[in-house]
């Protein structure tokens, strides 16, 4: 167990993880639609960190996807992994290169929706109070957690400890019969990808609902107890879960609340 | 056991248990023998309390009946409740057990390890597994005034920190920060790590051959502890055999005895005393001394009773000849079990020392057609295990595999039909 974190790997986090779960957004929160409506034409925003891979978005009226494919471009440029940090923190701006177009695009959807995405992701009690707001929080952070754990396995010390027991195969997390998240191991490397899984996975780990998964990911819950009292399950290859669940650890060293 | 119990068992008083311990007992049943690190998969087709066991078996709290194939992970050697063992634990209980001073029956036991086990010229207890693997490792590093122990990739020696890895939480870096590894079997690897920390290394530690969990157990090539003994002594190393698992089953001289060498340090627990509290690292002279400078001790290290268990355990086992008695009748299980799976198109995997056998099923690798099976036998009373080596005890007899071969052709007969 590390005791200390890693900025560089909390960028990964932040710039893969949890801008990484705008696409979802997108696609479940209703308030997203409107805001998407604002977009006159598909525009690409390519996030630029000294130190670290860029990361690129696509928007259009239809949603959010990965890479860059619009007519337009933003770039928005960080000095450094802690800039990127304290960004996705709120507290600091990054430098847009855009054209006046461009910077609109910027105030006008993707400053609003990274505040909904903040929404969501930290959700004040009256929200949590509308059911579907609850359901769709509780989605968004599993996805937040899951893409963040392939970040920390990854970059991360102790991640990528945890990594290299992990053998080829795909470990799905499962919420209900809903919800199938998978994660891609091969060489030790982990990949999230939030396509619908169109092959068995080699481990599962299942979490009888969101709530579950909401309590456990958050760290209310222990994980250990759950698969006792069978709100949650694993099958499969279980050194894989056993692993993936380290590295759950880890993330919630990085994204949970200091002690 | 009943002729043809074939209908699946249920458990609710043990899910009634479960939950009252839950409310009072972190995770409910920690450990090993719980659900999670026990890999009860489903969980829904395991019972999780027993009320009582004799011999081979062990019912649950809802009266289901099992034969265990498990014996406490290890303990049970004779079978349980075993009458000579308990009548001898009952004479010295009747006389003594935790007093102020300790009784001699553990010097009585000391010289019965010492005249037993060929690397023993003396006996050090304590009450678990990893009290012993954690005292060899300190005896190492005093005697050497080294810091590093080399482990075999896979390892389990016990669950105190220096055992434990760089991602497991309450574990420091600093505590495994002296650890290295190589490949189990690899003599090259061993030798190219004694090379390149020349003169750093205090201890290697390894059980006798390689019986990990979710792996197919594997023993030793010829000529490898041979190999491991000779490179131990050419850099200095204290060779530790951690015979917490096997000790007991294959040889009664000890496991490194067993594969044709002397440890330096070996250490027992489990079967020693059959299910008594019990623990002790052996060792050979030149480290005895070492050992008697240590601060090393517990309230409970000289309780009596278990020591005169012990004694009646390894006498009977002695009698028994036990450990040809567990190969015997580990190999007919094993054999049994794999012919029987092929008679239901399926790959049944036995691995590792018939006393301690390893189970795969190897139809699909992510090894949920096993967990399936494994299930469906203990739903039917016989209580194997996913992943982990299996125990043989002395009271197992030739109809009680009998029995375990038609439940576990039943239970392939379910896993074989989707």
């Amino acid at each position: 167990m590390l005791t200390d974190t890693d900025p560089r790997v909390l960028a990964h986090i932040n710039l893969f993880a949890v801008l990484g779960a705008l696409p979802s957004l997108a696609e479940h929160a209703p308030e997203a639609r409107t805001l998407l409506d604002r977009v006159d034409r598909p525009t690409a925003v390519r996030i630029r960190a000294r130190g670290l891979p860029e990361h690129a978005l696509t928007f259009t009226r239809d949603g959010v996807t990965e890479g860059a494919a619009g007519d337009r471009t933003v770039t928005l440029l960080l000095r450094s992994p802690a800039h990127l940090n304290a960004m996705v923190d709120g507290t600091a701006q990054p430098v847009p290169i855009a054209a006046p177009a461009g910077l609109r695009f910027l105030t006008q959807v993707f400053a609003p929706l990274a505040d909904l995405l903040g929404r969501y992701l930290r959700p004040a009690d009256e929200d949590l109070a509308d059911p579907a707001f609850a359901e769709t929080s509780a989605v968004l952070a599993l996805h937040v957690a899951v893409a963040a754990i392939a970040q920390v396995a990854n970059t991360d010390r102790s991640g990528r400890f945890s990594a290299g027991l992990i053998p080829d195969g795909q470990v799905a997390l499962e919420v209900g019969d809903s919800l199938d998240l998978r994660l891609h191991a091969r060489d030790h490397t982990l990949t999230f990808d939030p396509a619908p899984a169109s092959s068995p996975a080699r481990a599962v780990l299942a979490f009888r609902d969101l709530d579950v998964a909401g309590d456990v990911l958050a760290g209310r819950a222990s994980a250990l107890a759950c698969l006792g009292d069978g709100s949650m399950a694993m099958r499969g290859f279980i050194p894989m879960i056993d692993n993936v669940s380290r590295i759950l650890d880890r993330v919630g060293h990085y994204l949970g609340e200091q002690p | 056991m009943t002729a043809t119990a074939t209908t699946p068992y249920t458990y609710t008083r043990s899910r009634e248990a479960f939950a009252r311990a839950q409310r009072v007992i972190p995770a409910g049943i920690p450990g090993h023998q719980g659900p999670s690190e026990g890999c009860y998969i489903p969980q829904a087709a395991f019972p999780l309390f027993s009320e009582r066991a004799e011999g081979s078996r062990f019912w649950d709290v809802d009266g289901n009946e099992y034969l265990d194939y498990m014996c406490g992970y290890g303990p049970n050697v004779l079978g349980y409740g075993d009458p000579v063992v308990d009548a001898a634990a009952r004479r010295q209980a009747a006389l003594e057990d935790v007093v102020t001073i300790p009784s001699t029956t553990m010097v009585d036991l000391a010289e019965l390890l010492v005249d037993t086990v060929a690397s023993a010229d003396w006996a050090f207890f304590a009450k678990n597994g990893g009290d012993t693997t954690t005292l060899a490792v300190m005896t190492a590093r005093a005697a050497t005034r080294r810091k590093k122990v080399v482990f075999v990739k896979g390892y389990y020696h016990g669950v105190a920190p220096w055992t434990q890895k760089l991602d497991y939480p309450g574990v420091l870096e600093e505590d495994v920060a002296h650890n290295l590894s190589v490949p189990w079997n690899d003599l090259a690897a061993l030798e190219a790590l004694f090379q390149e920390h020349r003169g750093e290394i205090a201890a290697f530690i390894s059980t006798p051959y390689m019986h990990g969990n979710f792996v197919d157990n594997e023993l030793p090539a010829d000529g490898y502890w041979q190999g491991v003994r000779r490179l131990c002594d050419e850099h200095g190393v204290v060779l530790i055999m951690d015979d917490v698992r096997a000790g007991w089953r294959l040889d009664l001289a000890g496991s490194d005895h067993h594969y044709g060498i002397q440890a330096d340090l070996i250490c027992f627990c489990k079967a020693i005393g059959n299910g008594y509290n019990l623990a002790a690292l052996c060792g050979r002279e030149p480290l005895k001394e070492t050992v008697a400078s240590l601060t090393y001790t517990g309230s409970y290290w000289m309780s009596a009773v278990p020591f005169a268990a012990s004694i009646a355990t390894i006498t009977r086992l002695k009698e028994l000849d036990a450990p040809a008695l567990f190969r015997r009748r580990g190999t007919q299980l094993t054999e049994g079990l794999v012919e029987a799976a092929t008679g239901h198109g399926l790959t049944l995997i036995a691995s590792g020392e018939p006393a301690l056998f390893y189970l795969r099923l190897a139809d699909d690798d992510s090894l949920m057609l096993h967990q399936r099976w494994v299930a469906e036998c203990v739903r039917r009373g016989v209580w194997f295990t996913s992943h982990h080596n299996h125990f043989l005890n002395a009271s197992l007899t030739t109809y009680d595999i009998t029995r375990t071969l038609e439940i576990a052709d039943e239970a392939f007969a379910v896993v074989a039909a989707g």
